[in-house]
């Protein structure tokens, strides 16, 4: 297990941690970045999620994810968000190259969550989507 | 560890050798080395989705490899267990937790093979309560059934690490005395087994006394089978009963045995 950074937050409602980028949008979509070709595992999903939950009060809220430039995710960093999948009311995974088309896939597939997932490589598209799924 | 190639300008020298690396990741993955990754570059081109795929895939091989011996040794735990529980049936009585008919002729059987071997003698008591079907028939099966467990109880009190009791029918009892020097040593145990099942028994709110008639046979005297030693304790036990309540008889030659009165003048069964 790697040393992790706390993440930090602003007063504009975005947190940065070591790997990603994640913030609330005025429009209730929360929105996540992982930083470049960066391989994430089981530490890097926790510090997602809790961010995620500082964001959003605990509240379940959809997530855009931007996966396009994201580095490989191993197992067990997919089987934390699939168990701590009520944070969240909808993903949209936004791809935009093979290797973030077949990680979305797989986590997809594979992995399945229960919550409503799709792929997408529009992001318009992908936060009208979630937008349906503002709780 | 990492390339940085930019994509689609792979030479074909580059993509074979990502590509074969990719294979031999496989190739390690299927004989079941499970730690195997391949490289997964920045360019996140088609290439580093197989790789990132083969390594995923990998990931949930070795996931479901454990989750399958975990599997594996719960049911084998289990089965160990059941087959545990259902000797356990097969070779005890259920209500008194002694030995059965089938234990009980297999360990004779036993020991009959090692009595050539072995210079001391064995011995069969054959016991059956004189009272039973009284406390039964007054008391109902399931203080009959409380006698049966205490008598059990008591018998298996008074015997040695070797001895071996066993229930064989409803109230009749029979016990291996694995090491004894003598006919006369034998009855005496008997004697003192009887005079054991004579004290009282507590049933419920009733207090009930009963005697036992017990047969005892010798091993190595012409008795050369199990049938023949437990037929011949069978056979004593009756004499005894026909000697008076509470009596032990030594099968021996001419059938004329050794009739004696344990403690207790013919205690009669007194439910309530």
């Amino acid at each position: 297990m790697s040393e992790h950074r706390t993440p930090t937050s602003d007063a504009r409602g975005e947190i940065t941690g070591e790997k990603f980028r994640i913030w609330l949008r005025p429009d209730g979509v929360v929105e996540i970045a992982w930083a470049p070709h960066v391989p994430s595992g089981l530490e890097d999903a926790r510090a997602v999620i809790t961010a995620m939950s500082e964001l959003t009060g605990g509240r379940a809220a959809p997530l855009l994810v931007h996966t396009t430039d994201a580095g490989p995710q191993d197992r067990a960093a997919r089987m934390e968000f699939i168990r701590r999948q009520e944070v969240v009311a909808a993903v949209a995974l936004v791809v935009g190259n093979p290797l973030s088309r077949m990680m979305a896939t797989f986590f997809i597939n594979v992995s399945r969550p229960d919550v409503p997932i799709r792929l997408f490589e529009d992001e318009v598209a992908a936060v009208a989507w979630l937008r349906g799924h503002l709780v | 560890m990492t390339t940085t190639p930019v994509p689609g300008t792979d030479t074909a020298p580059d993509l074979e050798r990502r590509l074969g690396e990719v294979v031999a990741v496989i190739q390690e993955l299927a004989a079941l080395r499970f730690d195997a990754r391949a490289t997964v570059g920045a360019a996140g081109d088609i290439v580093d989705a197989v790789a990132a795929g083969v390594n995923a895939l990998g990931e949930e091989l070795a996931a479901s490899y454990e989750e399958i011996e975990r599997r594996v040794a719960d049911r084998t735990a289990e089965l160990a267990i059941a087959t545990q529980e259902l000797r356990r049936r097969a070779l005890h009585d259920d209500l008194t937790g002694l030995a059965n008919r089938t234990a009980f002729w297999d360990r004779l059987a036993h020991r009959l093979e090692r009595a050539d071997r072995r210079g001391a003698a064995f011995a069969v008591l054959f016991l059956d309560l004189d009272d039973f079907k009284a406390v039964n028939d007054t008391l109902g099966h399931a203080a009959g059934d409380q006698l049966l467990v205490e008598v059990a109880r008591r018998i298996r009190g008074e015997l040695r690490a070797g001895d071996t009791a066993a229930r064989v029918g409803g109230d009749e009892f029979v016990v291996l005395l694995d090491d004894v020097a003598s006919g006369d040593v034998a009855l005496a145990v008997a004697r003192r087994v009887g005079e054991r099942l004579c004290a009282p028994y507590e049933l419920g709110t009733h207090r009930v006394t009963t005697t036992s008639s017990i047969g005892v046979a010798v091993g190595r005297h012409g008795l050369q089978t199990p049938d023949a030693i437990v037929a011949a304790a069978d056979a004593a036990m009756y004499d005894a009963k026909r000697s008076g309540r509470g009596a032990c008889v030594l099968h021996g030659a001419g059938r004329t045995g050794e009739a004696t009165s344990v403690g207790v003048a013919a205690p009669e069964a007194s439910p309530g």
